[in-house]
């Protein structure tokens, strides 16, 4: 079967995406697009191109969605990010898929993938967090911005994507326009698996999200903290 | 055959050249070395002066007459201090154990040549999905009034392969014709891929997404979009949009088999501006047509003369779409404009006026002196030399024509006319001097002239009746004074315009991004003052980020928009209403001119038609629309009908290297010919010529490597190749903000008197010196213009301390400023991102960012950067002839601008302050704008062709002094030195250029770089050539530099003018100016700097509650004046405003100004002082005097009033 009637192809600036065309169910659509048994592959050949890549790895299912990334003269930067639709063949493909390399003479390598989707802003000066949260919110969308107070009057913001190509594009548009948020700020990833330990405080005043806040509104707690 | 040769052959030849007109000539390399001795002699023997010269690795004999100034009397010496030596040597030393044994890479070079490919991801091509359409998108279609014409065009492109479409922009074909062939596609199931062709990033971005919106999608759906730095494409795109340039850029990195591949049909837009790389796209469209038969090209032209496409093609048709104009539109003329101003009587100018000044800025400078003295010569002689020294002030020192002298105020006209001469006035009314000017005893040339019924009485009689034609006439002077005047003839006295009046959006067209900015502040501080109602101002231009264009199209529709544009409106449909429009009717245009083989920058009328399809844009239902041109109409009746294809007069150096990776096995000048509008062949040979000498082209015209890495890189060769050497070097921020200098307008240029404002047009002189000082500040005593690029960028980069410019205003050169530089910053980083997608800088690794600025801080690196990217731009003193060699132009001067020179100042004398005799130089038209002093050394490393040849040198066995080998680098370039030095230096030489190569072919193999063996780019050289340079300065006498090192930019976006205008029209007011009660508060406090920290909204409420309540209505502004004692200023002006319940103080202006400087002005316009007294907090001040310090602030002259 042509690979290009099972699979959608498109290209945005660096990034291959090989997606499918099935249908799939809501339920299941929103657990892949968080990251569900995604894999890293790494050691990509150079010349190595992403339909060739699909047409390997698809032996051993549907794939849901290959990510590939390229240079600026369309070849392999080694490494690709790769998902079936169903999860369950990542265990399975963790251990065959480099077989499955080898024996095309590839030594690609295959882990999980980590999934990072949490960026870490700190060391913003002079805006408080509601403008920073405002200004977030013009760069992209993003599901959640946790905000932690290290010192008095010193935030840590947590902003958490609902996967790892979101919170990359973000982490570029941040980078990008890093100087709204003061000189020292510094936007960075967090590599290990972020886990959302504690709900938020109870002295957290809950704003309504349909952001047309008053100025009562903004008169937060007094510890400063809010969550939308 | 010997016999013949040397008695008749040789003094034919000449006696030829003596007949003939030019100066100088080089005969070719034709003779033996005996016989060469044997031309000398004969040439010496008839009064000609023979150099035996190297030219092109070869022999030549050049000779020369004795007017001819291209002769080198002697070799410049070149001396290499001990230091030096020893480090040189212990350089080599370093590099010579690894370089050695690599040298197969550099004679390979040019074999395997191949241009880093461009990728493109394009599927086969499919027949679209059937869909149907919404009810939005049929009402839409159905709005557009080309939605009719569809039966026309559609079976005309079944019909024909090429169909060219002429149709105003107001039909919107660029998103019309897609949409109707993809729907027709649709329909008939028949395989579409659309590639439409844009002539600018920033108009394939925004008619993109206005067709993604038509089918409510995201980009990169059915519609996909690839343009540098930005794709978005996939299987399901249909219609691709790209620029003219990118699509060349692809067709170069793609076989001759793929080529066209995949595609249906190519939407070409504005075809008629003729952009060249959109010709060259039209003839590789020709001839893609002979294979793929069943492509088909649709040009979109707003030009009625289509007959040239359809035989340029040999086949097609036309069609015609009428012209749409609603309601009737009428044109003012400079004359009519100049009328309804005088009768409207307006009185706009601030109040305050320093006349009494006038007298302090006078007199103060060594300029003032000299052209008194210059004045008082002419008066007392009266002869023809003695003018023309004031002449030549004027002509070539920026010397208004104005001047007045400094103590009787008498004008050049005045002198004139009293000498009764009236070729003198002729000639000084010719150039723009105003007869009107009086002097202490209050007497014009004109009353003079009346009074003592003299001949010049006629001359002002005429010159009365037509008014101040020449001025008029010249098209670089944007008269901004008028523009307001207009406005607020719009704004304010509707009622003196001719016709019906509604309210409706301006259209201002302006030739270029520093006009944008200039026009801009001048509306703000007019409108801040609150002479003029709420309106938002928005730019477009073609460098700029979309958030501008969007700022604009979703601006609230109630506000009346003033739009300032360049010329790229022309071809962006906007879906917003003009009533008005003012129209500069000029452009500015890069031409090469080939008689001084320089660039320059030329402003020029436009032709007929653009001004007319610039009418068209006035789109408002309203019956009556108004289109001011600044034109007068006998300059308007002059002008052409149809303009000039630019690629005819534009510099074609980008061109010629695109062509010939497009056709490798043509010759360029063939290649050139063929396209629709071809260039001049003269200006292309010149172009290739120029392309061989900085080698981005071999011998053989083949492209070079160099000349591969140029071709991503969006500026000219040579700026391409400065970059370069920055890399290589080690130096590369200071070089990128050298090059994005070179490309943008400078903010500290020397006026002339044209261009500043009629406020401060008296002060031009002092203005002109500010300027200069400012200049010579910033340059160190570097005696290097570049310098002051990257120490101006340096400086506002500090004070901004890496965070938004504020939102305050402070003067218009603050503001001008910012602006500027922020489109500096903008270049910048696209040629960043530029330099990263052609891999010549990776993310990591030995070519990162950090490593290429490892040397940044090293002023003398950069300038041997400067010298080997810019050569051949480079000259050299000869002070016994006391003028400026050059590879081209004889007569080169320097310009006043540059601050290698004074004001004034003859040659001979700052010659004389160069420590050395080489100068690396932009030149425009003879004149060098901006140059630096480098140090011979420098010269003899980097300067010249990658490869000398032996020819190039020789032994000097007459003299028999130490300096007896002569280096031939060019032929203006010549250089004797002892034999040890000669050889240090090729050594070195060799070295770095092996490096040259070998990163110029290896620089995509990101693999390469990580490892630190084998790789001759060891960072130890260049400290070591720095250490060379810098000690070799010192000896030569120049300073040392302050230290200006790289500083990692963080990244801002670029919108300082959006926000800054929006920022002052957020209050959506609809108020009307003259019912506006203003009222103003002094308010104390101890220390500006502390209060404008601090929270300061408790202490203005609590002490502006004890006046007036409620403190804020509609009807009432409040204004707050900032004042301080110790020493006594006014530091700022700012609304008390309510937004969202709070009471906020909202900056207008910030800046210093004296105490006493206030009392004076109350004092001219006898109003009461108010009491600046630190015991009282808050006090409710005059109006009048209110008005005044608001004017003082906004109408603040930087260098006047900067002290």
């Amino acid at each position: 079967m042509d690979i290009n009637d099972k699979y959608r192809k498109s290209q945005v600036n660096g990034t291959i995406y090989i997606s499918t065309c099935k249908n799939i169910s809501p339920a299941l659509q929103q657990a892949l697009e968080s990251g569900d048994g995604e894999l890293f592959l790494t050691s990509i050949p150079r010349q190595m191109t992403a339909e060739k890549l699909v047409k390997l790895a698809e032996h051993f299912g549907d794939i849901y969605c290959l990510r590939f990334k390229i240079d600026f003269n369309g070849y392999s930067r080694g490494y690709a990010y790769l998902q079936y639709i169903d999860a369950e063949l990542m265990t399975n493909a963790l251990n065959k898929l480099p077989q499955h390399f080898r024996s095309h003479n590839l030594g690609i390598t295959v882990e999980k993938s980590m999934n990072c989707r949490v960026l870490i802003l700190h060391n913003v000066e002079e805006l408080s967090p509601i403008q920073v949260y405002c200004e977030l919110r013009k760069l992209g969308r993003y599901v959640k911005l946790r905000v932690q107070e290290c010192r008095p009057k010193c935030y840590i913001y947590f902003i958490i994507f609902v996967n790892n190509e979101a919170a990359a594009a973000a982490h570029h548009n941040i980078r990008e326009k890093i100087g709204l948020f003061g000189t020292q700020a510094r936007v960075s990833w967090i590599k290990t698996n972020w886990e959302e330990n504690v709900d938020s405080a109870a002295c957290c005043k809950l704003l309504p999200r349909n952001r047309n806040w008053t100025f009562e509104d903004l008169q937060l707690s007094p510890c400063g903290c809010f969550k939308i | 055959m010997n016999h013949i040769i040397q008695n008749q052959f040789i003094p034919q030849q000449l006696l030829y050249f003596i007949a003939g007109r030019r100066c100088c000539q080089q005969f070719a390399p034709i003779f033996r070395a005996t016989e060469r001795e044997i031309f000398m002699k004969s040439a010496q023997a008839v009064g000609l002066r023979a150099l035996c010269v190297c030219s092109d690795g070869q022999c030549c004999i050049k000779v020369y007459k004795r007017v001819c100034k291209h002769y080198l009397e002697e070799p410049k010496i070149l001396v290499l201090h001990k230091s030096t030596i020893a480090d040189m040597f212990a350089l080599l030393d370093k590099t010579l154990t690894y370089v050695e044994g690599d040298e197969s890479f550099l004679f390979s070079a040019g074999i395997d040549m191949s241009v880093p490919s461009l990728h493109m991801h394009l599927s086969p091509i499919t027949p679209p999905p059937l869909r149907s359409q919404t009810k939005k998108q049929r009402d839409y279609l159905k709005s557009l009034a080309g939605f009719g014409s569809r039966d026309k065009i559609l079976p005309s492109i079944y019909a024909f392969r090429v169909v060219v479409v002429n149709a105003e922009l107001y039909w919107d074909n660029s998103v019309l014709l897609p949409i109707l062939i993809l729907e027709d596609c649709r329909k008939k199931k028949l395989n579409a891929k659309i590639f439409c062709i844009e002539r600018d990033n920033i108009l394939a971005i925004y008619n993109c997404e206005r067709l993604a919106s038509f089918y409510g999608e995201e980009v990169g759906e059915t519609v996909g979009i690839q343009i540098p730095q930005y794709s978005n494409i996939s299987t399901m795109s249909h219609i691709v949009y790209t620029t003219s340039k990118h699509y060349l850029r692809l067709l170069i990195s793609q076989d001759a088999a793929d080529k066209f591949q995949n595609v249906s049909h190519f939407v070409v837009n504005d075809v008629h501006l003729h952009d060249p790389h959109t010709d060259i796209l039209a003839n590789e469209l020709r001839n893609a047509l002979s294979t793929k038969s069943n492509m088909k090209v649709v040009l979109l032209s707003q030009n009625h003369d289509l007959q040239p496409y359809i035989t340029f093609f040999g086949e097609g048709i036309q069609i015609k779409m009428e012209v749409m104009e609603k309601g009737v539109t009428r044109i003012l003329y400079l004359e009519d404009i100049h009328s309804c101003i005088s009768l409207a009587g307006l009185h706009k100018a601030p109040e305050i006026v320093y006349k009494d000044q006038l007298q302090l800025f006078r007199n103060n400078s060594d300029r003032n002196a000299q052209l008194d003295n210059c004045l008082q010569a002419y008066e007392q002689l009266g002869t023809d030399a003695a003018f023309r020294l004031f002449l030549y002030a004027v002509n070539y020192e920026l010397v208004p024509v104005n001047y007045r002298h400094s103590v009787h105020g008498k004008t050049a006209i005045l002198i004139a006319t009293q000498l009764n001469n009236t070729g003198h006035v002729r000639l000084l009314l010719f150039l723009g001097a105003d007869p009107y000017i009086v002097d202490e005893w209050n007497q014009s040339a004109v009353s003079f002239a009346a009074k003592s019924n003299s001949e010049c009485n006629d001359v002002f009689n005429n010159y009365s009746l037509h008014g101040n034609a020449i001025r008029d006439a010249k098209p670089e002077f944007v008269d901004y004074d008028l523009i307001i005047d207009i406005i607020y003839l719009l704004l304010t006295r509707p009622e003196y315009l001719p016709g019906m009046y509604l309210l409706g959006n301006i259209l201002i067209l302006l030739p270029t991004y520093y006009h944008m900015v200039k026009l801009n502040y001048m509306l703000l501080s007019h409108y801040l003052t609150g002479n003029l109602q709420t309106f938002a101002i928005f730019l477009l231009h073609s460098n700029m980020d979309k958030v501008h264009v969007d700022a604009l199209v979703k601006s609230q529709a109630d506000t009346i928009k003033i739009v300032l544009a360049t010329d790229i409106i022309e071809s962006m449909r906007l879906d917003i209403l003009f009533t008005y429009s003012i129209d500069t009717a000029c452009e500015v245009r890069t031409l090469y001119n080939s008689t001084t083989y320089s660039n320059e920058n030329k402003y020029e009328w436009l032709a007929k038609d653009r001004l007319w399809r610039r009418k068209l844009m006035l789109n408002s239902d309203v019956t009556e629309k108004q289109c001011f041109r600044l034109i007068s109409m006998q300059a308007y009746e002059r002008l052409t009908e149809t303009s000039e294809p630019p690629i005819k007069m534009a510099p074609l150096d980008k061109i010629c290297l695109t062509v010939k990776l497009l056709s490798p096995n043509m010759m360029i000048s063939e290649y050139l010919s063929y396209i629709i509008a071809p260039p001049q062949l003269l200006n292309v040979h010149h172009a290739v010529q120029f392309l061989k000498k900085i080698e981005v082209l071999d011998e053989a015209e083949d492209v070079t490597w160099l000349g591969c890495r140029l071709i991503d890189l969006p500026v000219p060769c040579q700026l391409g190749r400065t970059l370069i050497f920055g890399i290589l070097l080690h130096c590369l921020d200071p070089i990128l903000t050298i090059v994005s200098s070179l490309i943008n307008t400078d903010p500290l240029g020397i006026p002339l008197n044209e261009d500043i404002d009629r406020l401060w047009d008296q002060f031009t002189i002092y203005i002109q010196n500010r300027i200069k000082g400012e200049r010579i500040r910033l340059s160190d005593n570097q005696f290097s213009d570049h310098f002051v690029f990257v120490h101006l960028f340096h400086e506002w980069h500090c004070r901004l301390n890496n965070s938004l410019p504020p939102l305050y205003l402070t003067d218009e050169y603050e503001f001008i400023v910012n602006g500027l530089m922020e489109e500096l910053n903008f270049t910048r980083s696209n040629i960043v991102t530029a330099l990263r997608t052609a891999h010549l800088v990776h993310s990591h690794g030995q070519l990162s960012m950090q490593a290429a600025n490892s040397n940044s801080a090293s002023w003398p690196l950069v300038k041997a950067a400067l010298t080997g990217g810019m050569y051949p731009n480079i000259c050299v003193v000869d002070a016994q002839k006391n003028s400026l060699k050059s590879a081209y132009s004889m007569g080169l001067h320097l310009h006043p601008n540059s601050v290698l020179r004074d004001f004034l100042e003859p040659f001979s004398k700052c010659a004389q302050k160069f420590k050395t005799p080489w100068i690396v130089c932009t030149q425009q038209n003879n004149q060098i704008i901006y140059g630096s002093v480098v140090l011979p050394l420098t010269v003899a490393m980097f300067a010249g062709p990658t490869k000398l040849r032996r020819t190039q040198m020789s032994q000097d066995q007459t003299h028999l002094n130490n300096y007896n080998i002569h280096l031939f680098i060019d032929e203006w370039i010549w250089m004797a030195m002892s034999k040890s030095a000669v050889e240090l230096l090729l050594k070195t030489r060799q070295c770095f250029f092996k490096t040259y190569h070998y990163f110029l072919k290896h620089c995509s193999n990101s693999d390469k770089w990580q490892r630190n063996t084998e790789i001759a780019h060891h960072p130890f050289i260049f400290q070591m050539l720095s250490k060379i340079l810098e000690t070799e300065e010192i000896l030569a006498g120049l300073t040392k530099f302050s230290n200006i090192g790289y500083q990692p930019i963080v990244k801002m976006p670029s919108s300082y003018l959006l926000s800054i205008n929006s920022h002052f029209n957020q209050s959506h007011e609809v108020e009307n100016a003259i019912s506006i009660e203003r009222q103003f508060f002094l308010l104390y406090t101890e220390s500006p700097k502390q209060f404008y920290r601090i929270n300061n909204k408790a202490i203005v409420e609590n002490a502006l509650g004890k006046f007036v309540r409620p403190i804020e209505s509609p009807k009432r502004h409040i204004f707050i004046i900032l004042y301080g004692k110790k020493p006594d200023n006014v530091y700022s002006i700012s609304r008390a405003i309510t937004i969202k319940g709070e009471l906020v103080l909202k900056e207008y202006f910030r800046n210093s100004i004296p105490v006493l400087e206030i009392m004076e002005a109350c004092a001219s316009l006898n109003v009461s002082l108010p009491t600046f007294d630190e015991r009282l907090t808050v006090s409710l001040i005059d109006k009048r005097v209110g008005k005044l310090i608001m004017d003082l602030f906004a109408f603040r002259n930087h260098w006047i009033h900067k002290r």
